[in-house]
């Protein structure tokens, strides 16, 4: 709530004076004054003829309002208002279309993107394989001696000494 | 109101019907353009609509209803306050409308203070005597008169106390009655015709 500022009305046993009371007095008119105000306000206007002018002043220039112009709305108005509501609007709340619960378009969306990721990570992991095959390929073509040997110092020695290419030959299959 | 929340759009229709004079009759007074009123009128009752699902019968429909009017007329005021000052014009209806009350006082028979004003002269003082109240006084003054609302409900609509509102009727009654007074009341010693 805000308040626009007002002053606080006098005690309701006071006199009543023009000046500071237009509030009581208004209040009187609007029929808002508790019994109390109003029987001080009607005392005032029988003793005070300046009280009563006042009342009197208030109310007439008040009454002028019937005077105002009242512009009705146009022939249309409701039903242009109304096409206007529902275009923009063609949920009823109580009329809403049923929606397939699962699967939602967000579930469609959520697939295609884990589809595109999977796609996208295949798609690197596949060089890098290749590159790893390519890299240990010399160790996987002797890996039957390797495993024959069983000593890696032993597998030094006879490299040094170029013997592992003669056992290829060796261990070649005869055509 | 229960049965547009239920998605009844006939019901919405007549609602339409039952309340578009009321309020573009307060929108008219509030902006002082009818076709600017009706727009807004609309937008009012589009707004209705567009909340119908949360609408709770805790108050009276008609202040929800004119707490969306004051909401919205509110904006078009600032609007238009805005405008006008990166237009950099002053206050320029201030001075015309005073101008209009003075010749209306007068004119064109130049008998004040025993004239006697047609029906549609008295019309145009009074709304250009409206115009000078602030936008604040406008509206409660119209609750209050047109909608007899009391000033616990104008409090609501307008978001402020019933003291504030008493103030601002007050205020309204006593602006109104020194512009209309000398039309009213022509042996009155402010009357335009005698300052004259």
């Amino acid at each position: 709530m805000t308040d626009s500022g007002t002053s606080q009305p006098p005690p309701e046993n006071e006199p009543v004076s023009l000046a500071a009371d237009s509030e009581r007095l208004v209040s009187y008119l609007d029929g808002e004054a508790d019994d109390v105000a109003s029987k001080e306000i009607e005392k005032a206007m029988v003793r005070n003829p300046e009280v009563r002018g006042e009342i009197n002043s208030l109310q007439r220039a008040w009454d002028l309002l019937d005077y105002l112009d009242r512009p009705t709305a146009n022939k249309e108005f409701a039903s242009r208002t109304l096409e206007l509501a529902t275009r923009s609007m063609p949920e009823t709340p109580s009329a809403r279309p049923v929606t397939a619960p699962w699967p939602g378009k967000w579930t469609w969306r959520a697939g295609a993107v884990a589809f595109a990721l999977a796609g996208a990570a295949a798609v690197w992991y596949r060089p890098a394989m290749d590159r790893r095959m390519e890299r240990n390929l010399p160790i996987l073509e002797k890996l039957d001696v390797y495993r024959a040997t069983r000593d890696v110092e032993f597998l030094k020695q006879i490299e040094k000494e170029n013997l592992l290419d003669q056992m290829d030959h060796l261990l070649e299959p005869e055509s | 109101m229960l049965r547009v929340k239920q998605g009844d759009d006939e019901a919405f229709a007549e609602l339409v019907e039952e309340f578009q004079d009321r309020v573009i009759g307060i929108l008219y007074h509030m902006l002082g353009d009818a076709d600017e009123a009706e727009d807004l009128a609309q937008e009012v009752f589009l707004r209705v609509y567009r909340s119908r699902a949360n609408y709770e019968p805790t108050a009276k429909f008609s202040t929800w209803l004119f707490t969306i009017v004051n909401n919205l007329a509110r904006n078009a005021i600032r609007d238009r306050k805005r405008r006008r000052d990166r237009h950099g014009a002053g206050k320029p209806a201030s001075s015309s409308q005073e101008a209009t009350i003075d010749r209306l006082a007068i004119a064109p028979s130049g008998a004040m203070p025993s004239r006697i004003f047609a029906k549609g002269e008295i019309a145009e003082i009074v709304r250009e005597a409206v115009k000078q109240l602030s936008p604040d006084q406008r509206l409660a003054m119209m609750l209050h008169r047109f909608e007899h609302m009391n000033y616990k409900q104008i409090a609501d609509v307008m978001d402020k106390t019933e003291a504030a509102v008493k103030s601002l009727l007050a205020r309204a009654r006593i602006v109104l009655r020194d512009i209309l007074d000398p039309f009213i009341n022509p042996a009155s010693p402010s009357t335009p015709r005698e300052e004259a």
